[in-house]
């Protein structure tokens, strides 16, 4: 069973590279680009039915005895993660055939995609972190290649910085291995785990948890290093856009999950004060980010940060309750926020803008694409009974349950000017008056909307089971050594 | 050795960081190249043994782990490496395409013509 963990890393692989040699043949590039990731979606299916029942997978690549060499390894979080990479990723492609006009630079799009999505599903499965390092750039240097798209200056200029900080990102990457490497000399996570519990949280090793979370709260755009996220989200092509908020920046809050459930227990709780300043601080930054913006994609991108605080606080909260709402909060984020943004570029492939008052009167001129995007902002705005009210409320009920009431009060206000920004966005796209006119989009794009936009009412109206499925992956991950165990007793 | 290890990074840090404040694209990219660098040698030093042999077990001089150097962090490396060459060709691609369509690869005045 465990043999299908490389499934995830190596499929898209080995697709990416036979599209790259078949890009003449734009038509049977597509066909073979769906039926991957649609291979895909299978393969993460199958793994998390494996791990459904509260067993993991484990799989050594290169036959190494337990600590040494590189482990693939699978929990509940792992799983949840990939069924929704594979099918975010797969949403934003098929919209990406009816967006991109048949001459646009698709013959290096598809392989694109399929070498991020290798480095996105090697970081959910990878056990060993240099080799999470590994997946890291493999991801990045794909996303810098899709962000700088169409090479024209605005893309070129937010590529350029987006790479730079990302390399900065990457040497304290490097450096925290080092730091690390220094004091425990292994890089298995297990391993990590166990030699930090016996070194205790000392100095060095608080430092060396801080230098990862300020690593990883970098690629999940958390305060102050959110930076790049508005001109990333809104200068980048739709799709890459909406891969970017619903995928990307989760593959961050997963590493940081990773980190406080299991690698750096000790050196976390040290650390919740700065976690729960930097996640309040996100949330507020990202809510009042979005009151000046006059471009409906720089609005959805300042509202992702303010989520991505919302699931850094549920994170920082270092309870099982909390992490169940992160969890929670993450799975509904990821479609939501993704929705929401191809639904954006649907309104701007059928008005030629993005500007809000430009837009005006789509509630007329285009009703079915402002309704898709009415469920997202209803849900955002936390209006019951969609997905959004939920993941905030059991937020706000794990923060009061823990005894942060001022904390917890200030996150619920900023939830109220987040109902105020969400309002006036839609107000002012779907019933003012704009001269834009509304031309005409594939049926395609259409579906792929809707079919993410469905999982806001389907999460919502069917919230009781995803909300038992998030306890059940929290209360695997909050007991680290169930994983450490069980790497061990696998080989 | 250990104290010159730790200067050679010093310095390389502090070059790299002043690089990357420049105006100049190219200026930028070195800068990130020398980051990049210290902190390879930062973890080469996290392997280090004051004395430690190659890591090369040769007949005769028997088993003795304690003797050799980390191979693995050399190992990681190498890694490091190829990824900052990719990285940095990828960056120089950018840079040689915004100087072609502006003539310029100075970072303020590419600022300015964006207006």
């Amino acid at each position: 069973m465990s043999a299908i963990l490389p499934l995830p890393v190596v499929l898209p692989l080995l697709t990416g590279i036979g599209l790259f040699m078949i890009r003449h043949r734009q038509d049977l590039q597509e066909r073979l680009s769906i039926a991957s990731l649609a291979a895909n979606l299978v393969a993460a299916l199958v793994i998390i039915r494996a791990v459904s029942g509260g067993e993991m997978l484990f799989h050594r690549m290169g036959m190494w005895p337990f600590p040494y060499g590189i482990i693939l390894a699978a929990d509940r979080l792992t799983g949840t993660m990939l069924i929704l990479s594979a099918a975010v990723v797969g949403a934003c492609v098929v919209f990406a055939l009816g967006y991109l006009a048949k001459n646009e630079r698709r013959d290096v799009f598809h392989p694109l995609i399929h070498f991020q999505l290798m480095g996105i599903q090697g970081v959910f499965l990878t056990g060993d972190l240099f080799n999470l390092f590994v997946f890291f750039e493999v991801m990045l240097i794909s996303t810098y290649a899709l962000m700088s798209f169409y090479y024209n200056l605005d893309q070129l200029e937010t590529a350029f910085k987006y790479t730079c900080l990302n390399l900065i990102a990457s040497a304290f990457f490097l450096v925290g291995i080092a730091l690390l490497y220094a004091q425990v000399g292994t890089v298995n996570m297990a391993d990590i785990a166990l030699k930090v519990r016996e070194l205790g949280p000392r100095p060095l090793m608080v430092l060396t948890a801080f230098v990862f979370f300020f690593v990883f709260s970098m690629k999940a755009a958390l305060f102050p290093m959110h930076l790049w996220l508005p001109s990333a989200h809104a200068i980048s092509p739709t799709h890459i856009g909406a891969i970017l908020a619903g995928v990307l920046v989760k593959v961050g809050i997963y590493a940081i999950i990773r980190c406080a459930t299991l690698i750096f227990v000790g050196p976390f709780e040290r650390l919740q004060p700065i976690i729960m300043g930097v996640a309040l601080a996100t949330i507020v930054w990202g809510a009042l980010g979005t009151l000046p913006q006059t471009s409906l994609k720089r609005i959805l991108a300042y509202s992702t940060i303010n989520q991505l605080g919302y699931i850094a606080f549920g994170i920082s909260l270092l309870s099982p309750l909390g992490m169940t709402a992160a969890v929670f909060y993450i799975v509904s984020h990821a479609f939501l926020k993704s929705s929401m943004l191809l639904g954006a570029g649907l309104n701007q492939k059928l008005t030629g803008t993005v500007n809000l008052d430009e837009m005006g009167g789509m509630m007329k001129k285009a009703p079915y694409a402002s309704a898709l995007l009415l469920v997202g902002f209803l849900s955002l705005a936390g209006i019951p009974p969609l997905n959004g009210f939920f993941s905030k409320l059991f937020l706000l009920q794990a923060g009061f349950i823990k005894g942060f009431y001022l904390t917890t009060g200030l996150a619920l206000l900023m939830g109220v000017v987040s109902l105020y920004y969400n309002f006036t966005t839609y107000q002012r796209m779907a019933w003012g008056t704009g001269g834009a006119e509304a031309g005409e989009a594939s049926p395609i794009m259409y579906s792929s909307v809707s079919f993410l936009a469905a999982f806001a009412v389907i999460f919502g109206l069917g919230v009781s089971w995803l909300y038992r499925w998030s306890e059940l992956v929290s209360a695997q991950i909050t007991q680290p050594d169930l994983y450490i165990s069980a790497m061990r007793s696998a080989f | 050795m250990t104290w010159f290890i730790s200067i050679t990074i010093g310095v390389l840090v502090a070059t790299g960081a002043y690089l990357i404040m420049q105006r100049r694209v190219i200026q930028v990219i070195l800068g990130f190249s020398l980051l990049s660098h210290a902190t390879n040698l930062m973890i080469v030093a996290s392997g280090w043994i004051g004395d430690g042999l190659t890591p090369i077990l040769r007949l005769g001089r028997g088993l003795k782990p304690d003797a050799y150097v980390d191979p693995l962090p050399q190992a990681m490396v190498l890694t490091a490496i190829v990824i900052s060459f990719a990285v940095t060709a990828f960056l120089l691609v950018l840079a040689l395409d915004v100087y072609r369509k502006f003539g310029t690869d100075d970072l303020d005045k590419i600022r300015r013509l964006k207006g």
